[in-house]
């Protein structure tokens, strides 16, 4: 087997919130892997810690405990990153230079020179469909733009692992159409995608793996066919049935002998991923709800020990 | 414990920084010494100078703003001198010169403002009775070699300021004999020397009891073909033959022509 | 596993190719901050001074153009070194640019000194430039004044032509001289002191406000603090105070009065290349101690 593209194994990311002793944990006990070629969706509601994950597997933070890997190098090691192309969430870049000499920017510091550069620039802007804006200055982008350069940006030195934080946040939905088939695309080139996103629509579609995190915990990881597949259900996708073909279906499975079987519904198959998120949030939730009751209840413990004294 | 770590950071970052300071310190301050006795930085400023200038001009003047708060002054001080504000003109310029202590220029002008230009103006002031316009004028003067003195203490390697301070000597407080002092300084140091030497000429003819060594030094510049033979010294040396009573035999021909600016102009004063 | 190491291009610890990219995209950032605007205001500046025409000497007026030129060209250098450096970094925190560029392969250590290259170069173009239009202006100066001063002790008749000469030569020492080239290099020097400290101070501190102020702080106390230590040595004598604040602070503050030979250079001493040297050496010993802290914040820094 190949090596994974990213390793995250236990990963725990605390972060001091004052000089009093108090801690947030923005990620706890968190494992993950992309595999190579494939597109992994980290999705999860805000503040749960998509971005914190992402920047401790790009170097941009140092884990607190557990380890992140790319492609087999820790994520602390600068030749981890020769391989990642990274859009951050609302990117901006330097104002002061247009589309073109951002990507040239971005390119020299991966080592590209002269014409292999110029010719990879021009293929991105081609790509992001910025040549026309190529010669203006980024402070004139609109947000859909600048999220397009990121993404060329991302992929100057055509790095075999692309992190994207929201990729579509802010874009339109023709935008975001764009950015879904780049993604496709991508795919196909065999370059492996890590995004994170909470736009559950855009994450079925493009992606192969799945997590889903809320409050720093991976809640529920696997395939997407995997994770909405109802065990105890099964379900049939018929294309041009007659209506006598459904009829007799349904009377073979009121025939079935002992009756056990029974029929739910039949229509078209719909979305469940969404139903899931929000379960698990709301699992979360709870679960964070009772954490907090106990620490209450523990401070008042503590509170009523001196006057008991 | 994260923030025990940026705290143990921070302090082992102030340990490298003080340990830093304390290997270079040798070096730097031998530097600073090097400097200083190649008048390449200012010497400490003079004491007085906190009491002397606003709080501002204290801190501009660290900043490394030396130069142009001198600039300012100075324009400020032309200022006060169109206006005839000469108690301003005086004060600006102790602090151009505390400033820029070895802008020799700067010393040169402030002091021919005092003992010229500010002497002046008392000395014809019509609104004052004659004694006391005497006094004031002479006041301003003495200032202006006061002045001249502390730039000399400053730098005494300059032979301008000594000239300077013998023209004053010379022409406001008639003292040829101190006249001839400087001038004699200004002699040793790079000030043009035929020019030097001629005044300590001029003004030795006037200090009683040095006037054979004046008449020597006198003829030997007549007798220099790279010298000028100038009207003063023409007229000097006719002045000390007689006072000397040099046989007539040894006497410097008749003046003329030499001294035809004299007869073109009778009344040129000439001393 | 390990062979995916192997087959992944190597990206060298230390890269000045890298380091001069960014720099010079620094360079542009901060041109394209219209910066050089100032440098209008200098040349109005050097025309004013050199059309001042009061009661000075022949040498006094160069004297003032230099004074004025350099004065200000001193300024600019160590007001820029500060400014610019206070806003660079937390300016590319804030536009999530620093994620890009760290999350190419680009050491942090280059990232720095590819930020602080950026600052020199732009202080070293600015001066160099500057350099040039006041040189223009004072060799202009120095032939009408040296003519008209000619023409006037020719006229007096009073001085031999030898004596005239040696007039001309000291205002002429006063004019354009390679000597001033040395001015310039101190200014630098002690501008790339300043960008480096406040490089350091911008590694940890929280605001751009704050990495400004306190530079600037280190910077005056940098001019005075020798004086003011041996009037507090003499006050305190070797009291617990003078141990723990005064002693230390002496020692960590740069002595910034060193680099002020600008002012003396440019008023005709003449200095030798062994100074010059030390004074370099100084400076850029500085420059890699800042440079080397900073790092050593910055290099586990979280954004
Ligand atoms: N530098 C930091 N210092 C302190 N707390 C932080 C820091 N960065 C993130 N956090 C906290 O960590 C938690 C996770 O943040 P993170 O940015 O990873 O969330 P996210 O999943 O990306 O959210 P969003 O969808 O809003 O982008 C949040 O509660 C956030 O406030
Ligand atoms: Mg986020």
């Amino acid at each position: 087997m190949s090596v994974p593209a990213v390793e995250v194994r236990n990963l725990t990311k605390v972060f001091p919130l004052s000089l009093r002793k108090e801690y947030l944990v923005a990620v706890e006990d968190l494992s993950l892997t992309v595999n190579a070629g494939e597109v992994y969706g980290l999705i999860g509601p805000n503040g749960s810690g998509k971005s914190t994950t992402m920047k401790v597997v790009l170097g941009l933070m140092a884990p607190t405990t557990g380890s992140t890997k790319v492609f087999g190098i820790e994520s602390r090691d600068v030749r981890s990153r020769n391989q990642i192309g990274f859009l951050p969430e609302n990117p901006y870049f330097y104002k002061h230079l247009t589309a073109w000499e951002t990507l040239k920017f971005y390119g020299k510091l991966c080592g590209m020179r002269g014409k292999e550069l110029k010719d990879r620039a021009g293929e991105l802007l081609a790509l992001v469909d910025l040549e026309g804006a190529r010669d203006r200055r980024l402070s004139g982008y609109s947000k859909g733009m600048l999220q397009r350069i990121g993404l060329a940006q991302a992929l100057i030195q055509r790095p075999k692992l692309v992190v994207l934080d929201e990729p579509t946040a802010g874009v339109d939905p023709i935008g975001s159409r764009q950015i879904r088939d780049l993604i496709f695309k991508l795919k196909d080139d065999g370059i492996s995608v890590f995004l994170c996103s909470h736009l559950l629509e855009q994450v079925q579609e493009v992606c192969d793996q799945v997590g889903i995190i809320a409050n720093g915990r991976m809640w529920r990881e696997g395939s997407l066919h995997d994770l909405i597949a109802i065990e105890d259900q099964t379900e049939l996708v018929l294309r041009d049935a007659s209506p006598e073909l459904l009829d007799k279906i349904k009377a073979l499975i009121e025939s079935e002998a002992g009756g056990c079987a029974e029929l739910i519904r039949s229509g078209h198959p719909r979305t469940t991923l969404e139903t899931l998120f929000l379960d698990i949030v709301r699992e979360s939730r709870e679960a964070q709800d009772l954490k907090d009751r106990e620490k209450l209840a523990a401070k008042e413990a503590k509170k009523q020990k001196p006057s008991s004294k | 414990m994260k923030l025990n770590r940026i705290v143990k950071k921070a302090l082992t970052a102030l340990a490298i920084l003080l340990l830093f300071g304390l290997a270079k310190s040798p070096f730097e301050n031998g530097l600073s010494r090097k400097l200083q006795e190649a008048k390449l930085i200012a010497p400490i400023p003079a004491g007085g100078l906190g009491g002397l200038i606003g709080q501002s001009t204290f801190l501009a003047v660290l900043g490394g703003l030396r130069p142009l708060v001198g600039i300012y002054t100075t324009l400020h001080a032309f200022d006060a001198w169109s206006f005839k504000e000469w108690d301003t003109v005086e004060r600006d310029y102790a602090i151009i010169t505390t400033l820029l202590p070895d802008d020799i220029d700067s010393w040169k002008t402030g002091a021919w403002h005092m003992a010229y230009n500010a002497a002046a103006s008392e000395l014809y002031d019509e609104s004052v009775p004659p004694t006391v316009r005497k006094r004031n004028g002479r006041a301003w003067i003495i200032k202006g070699v006061e002045y001249l003195k502390k730039g000399i203490e400053q730098n005494p390697r300059s032979a301008v300021l000594q000239h300077e301070l013998g023209d004053i000597y010379r022409q406001q407080l008639e003292e040829p004999c101190l006249a001839a002092k400087h001038y004699k300084l200004s002699m040793e140091g790079d000030y043009p020397k035929s020019f030097a030497q001629r005044f300590y000429a001029y003004s030795l003819a006037r200090c009683p009891g040095r006037e054979r060594e004046a008449y020597d030094l006198l003829m030997r510049i007549y007798h220099d073909p790279e010298e000028k033979r100038t009207p003063s010294v023409i007229k000097r040396i006719l002045e000390l033959e007689e006072k000397l009573n040099i046989p007539a035999a040894n006497r410097i021909p008749d003046p003329d022509p030499d001294l035809e600016i004299l007869r073109r102009y009778p009344n040129a004063k000439l001393d | 596993m390990s062979d995916s190491v192997e087959t992944l291009p190597r990206v060298p610890l230390f890269s000045p190719g890298r380091i001069w990219v960014l720099a010079s995209s620094t360079f542009t950032q901060l041109v394209r901050m219209r910066t050089f605007y100032f440098l209008i205001v200098f040349a109005i500046l050097v025309a004013a001074a050199s059309n001042l025409d009061l009661l000075y000497t022949p040498a006094q007026k160069l004297r003032i153009l230099k004074d004025a030129s350099f004065g200000a060209m001193s300024i600019f250098s160590w007001l820029f070194a500060i400014a610019a450096t206070a806003v660079l970094i937390p300016r590319d925190l804030e536009d999530r640019t620093l994620y890009t560029i760290l999350s190419k392969p680009v050491p942090r250590l280059e990232y720095l000194l590819g930020k602080l290259g950026g600052v020199m170069l732009t202080i070293g173009v600015a001066l160099v430039v500057m350099q040039v239009l006041f040189t223009g202006f004072l060799f202009f100066r120095e032939v009408t004044v040296l003519a008209s001063e000619r023409q006037y002790l020719e006229s007096q008749g009073e001085m031999s032509a030898a004596d005239i000469q040696v007039q001309l030569d000291l205002i002429r020492a006063q004019g354009v001289q390679w000597q001033l080239l040395y001015a310039l290099v101190a200014i630098f020097l002690k501008a790339s002191v300043v960008a480096a400290l406040t490089m350091l101070v911008s590694t940890f501190a929280s605001s751009t406000l704050f990495t400004m102020i306190v530079s600037s702080i280190v910077f005056m106390v940098g001019h005075f603090h020798k004086l003011a230590a041996g009037y507090w040595l003499e006050e305190f004598g070797d009291s617990l105070f003078t141990k723990l604040i005064i002693k230390p602070i002496v020692m960590i503050i740069p002595d910034f009065r060193v680099f002020n030979v600008a002012e003396n250079v440019v008023g005709g001493e003449p200095v030798s290349a062994a100074i010059m040297l030390s004074l370099t050496g100084l400076a850029a010993l500085y420059v890699a101690v800042y440079s080397a802290v900073a790092l050593y914040l910055f290099i586990d820094k979280e954004f």
